[in-house]
């Protein structure tokens, strides 16, 4: 192709876009229509890209008549009707569109202040110093706002999602994929195999209370690894210092019952006795987090401590028992199921004394402080340390008005073959401990409405 | 579905006895509600009282449907019990398999290793994300949640939200929390506790606008567990 070719077709190419320039800016003199033509394209640019942009508004510098302030603002109207028109004709978003006016504007501001310090803005080459610093704020705003719309649209999806009752897609991260569809199955897995759905009004199964059973057995081992172990040692220290009460002065008999014996019944069931309404009470009033579960009341919960510690203490004896009748220093039981069955009824007046308790200490929290020494009141008149017909016929009624010292006796009847308690009476026992659990009871449900989970 | 029949209430709230409920009838339908008052407060034992985790001083109030507990609390989530020991009680609790359930919490938590350890010595994001992992787990038919939903961005948070997207479909959510972005996320409506009453309100954004959004404190109910004074155990 000759020069001369290569001129014409140039010619007519500018004479194409001038003539398109011209449609599309109408309103404006032939020269600056191309240049706005030349802007339009530039809307659409990657939003950090700022070259494109400095280069047709230099262009424009260079072309045009623009010694006069008239002339150049005329040039920058016209590049930023082209940006305009551009991000209108292809749609950009708003938050695009600003971010093209504001990098023309801060562009328009650095030119002017060159021309103003004598800077050739129209040489080959010419570049405002400091632009990328003067266009990097704009352009991180620009991100910012748009993780902004991002947010505003994805929250309105949600709510059109809520609205409908849809489940909402969340926006998983591509290695989040594998583990949703393990959980999901999982899900399936655990809904498949599901027992019978709990009526909301269900008071706790017997699952469900073998469980808290096991929490609480749990819990109590994490108290301590010699919590089991002081189980025992507390009985053996009670007895012990009963028995040598008697033997220091030269007793080894108590109406023909052996003075370790004695002991034993009479200290390890006080102190099950004991701990059962310390821990019952405590339990609930204090273990309200449980509470959150919602089968569980506080009754169960103070329940479920009792039945512990009657359990532990079950076991103390077996062990006591055992090991003194291999040793010899203890007795054997003349029956088993009887004083089992005094040693049960007492951990049932112990569980009912607890929950009322807990209940009052509900109310009154400081309660709780009283509860060892109404304890240690209660011992000196329970027959721990001696049997009401030890004394004389004057002092027993002082003995006798316990309930507890009825139960200690008719045990320790049951278990000796050797003595027979003239005085106890199980009828008055059993009352009292049916009056009881009959206040508890009713005490607990008074405060059931204040035992606030935790 | 919850309904309260003849409902008082007066629980012990920041030192005095707040009258919160008087013989409220009430039926709330099936949906998605926002716990909004002038109070948030009170929100703690209203939602025992609607979760039914604590018996109200009056009256009676029925769910038509399992209603899980109060999740969001740190309730059980504490003490000296494992992630194991909370999670074989829970799935009693709810008839689930706890060997499944453990599977899901572990596989879901950011540290699953922390599972085995007493829960007093979790961290505290630690508990909060345990507790919403085993809030998944029994399908109920009633969510109430007291607390913030996870929202930090983790791999925890997006797994667990598309996974409670699609538990709660079609199922009743009750919503106490001072986020208000969660609140128009998960609720469609209002569920508005004023001048001694429950109302359910349509128009959820008015709400939000009307009542204030706050934390309300974790335990308003005073002294937690004071330790038992049982002297010794020696007896003496």
């Amino acid at each position: 192709m000759s020069s001369n070719e290569e001129r014409i077709a140039r010619w007519r190419a500018r004479r194409e876009a001038e003539a398109a320039a011209r449609e599309a800016h109408g309103d404006l003199p032939p020269s600056l229509a191309v240049i706005a033509a030349s802007a339009q394209t530039l809307a659409t640019a990657a939003p950090e890209d700022t070259g494109a942009l400095l280069s047709a508004l230099v262009t424009g510098l260079r072309g045009l008549p623009s010694q006069s302030n008239a002339d150049r603002r005329a040039i920058y109207d016209a590049l930023a009707q082209g940006l305009e028109r551009g991000g209108e004709t292809a749609g950009i978003n708003p938050e695009l569109a600003e971010l093209r006016r504001r990098q023309l504007r801060v562009m328009v501001r650095m030119v002017e202040t060159d021309l103003r310090e004598g800077v050739d803005v129209r040489a080959p080459g010419y570049r405002p110093a400091a632009i990328e610093e003067a266009m990097h704020p704009l352009t991180t705003s620009y991100q910012r706002l748009l993780q902004r719309r991002e947010a505003q649209e994805t929250q309105a999806a949600r709510r059109q999602a809520v609205l409908a009752d849809e489940a909402y897609s969340v926006a998983l991260e591509p290695e989040d994929e594998g583990d949703i569809a393990l959980l999901r199955a999982s899900l399936d897995r655990i809904d498949a195999t599901r027992g019978p759905r709990r009526r909301a009004e269900e008071g706790a199964g017997p699952r469900a209370i073998a469980a808290l059973l096991r929490y609480e057995v749990r819990l109590l081992m994490g108290e301590s690894r010699v919590a089991l172990a002081w189980t025992l040692l507390g009985p053996a220290a009670l007895l012990t210092l009963i028995s040598l009460l008697y033997l220091v002065v030269g007793t080894h008999h108590i109406l023909d019952m052996d003075v370790q014996t004695f002991a034993m019944l009479g200290a390890t069931t006080w102190i099950m006795f004991r701990q059962i309404i310390f821990r019952t009470s405590t339990a609930f009033y204090a273990q309200r987090a449980l509470l959150n579960l919602r089968p569980f009341t506080a009754t169960t919960i103070g329940l479920t401590q009792g039945m512990i510690h009657f359990l532990t203490y079950i076991g103390v004896f077996a062990v006591l028992i055992t090991g003194g009748w291999i040793t010899g220093f203890f007795s054997t039981p003349a029956h088993v199921l009887q004083p089992a069955a005094w040693i049960s009824a007492m951990a049932a007046a112990a569980a009912a004394l607890g929950v009322i308790f807990g209940s009052i200490a509900v109310i009154w929290p400081y309660f709780l402080r009283f509860a060892p020494v109404i304890e240690r009141g209660l011992q000196l008149f329970s027959g721990v340390f001696f049997v009401s017909e030890q004394l004389p016929d004057q002092y027993r009624p002082y003995l006798l008005w316990c309930p507890f010292a009825h139960a200690l006796q008719k045990l320790r009847s049951s278990y000796f073959e050797s003595y027979v308690s003239l005085d106890a009476d199980g009828e008055y026992f059993l009352v009292w401990l049916g009056v009881l659990v009959l206040v508890a009871a009713v005490m607990q449900r008074a405060v059931r409405a204040r035992s606030q989970p935790m | 579905m919850i309904d309260l029949y003849d409902v008082s209430d007066a629980p012990r709230l920041f030192g005095e006895y707040v009258p919160l409920l008087e013989h409220e009838d009430f039926h709330l339908p099936p949906g998605r509600y926002a716990l909004m008052s002038q109070t948030p407060e009170w929100h703690r034992p209203l939602i025992d009282v609607l979760a039914g985790v604590r018996r109200p001083g009056g009256g009676r109030v029925a769910h038509g449907g399992s209603v899980s507990w109060p999740l969001g609390r740190q309730g059980f989530v504490r003490g000296k019990g494992t992630g194991l020991d909370v999670i074989n009680l829970v799935s009693a609790v709810h008839d689930v398999d706890p060997e499944t359930t453990a599977d899901l919490v572990t596989m879901l938590v950011s540290r699953p290793d922390l599972i085995e350890r007493p829960l007093e010595h979790w961290p505290q994001f630690a508990r909060i994300e345990f507790t919403f992992a085993l809030g998944l787990v029994p399908d109920f038919d009633i969510y109430v949640i007291d607390g913030s939903m996870p929202s930090e961005p983790s791999r925890f948070t997006r797994l667990w939200q598309a996974l409670f997207e699609e538990r709660l479909v079609g199922k009743t959510l009750i919503l106490s929390s001072f986020r208000q972005k969660q609140l128009l996320d998960y609720c469609a409506r209002a569920l508005v506790y004023e001048g001694r009453r429950f109302a359910v309100n349509d128009d959820l954004e008015a709400c939000i606008e009307r009542f204030p959004v706050r934390p309300s404190r974790e335990d308003s109910t005073g002294s937690g567990a004071t330790p038992a004074e049982d002297g010794g155990d020696l007896g003496f």
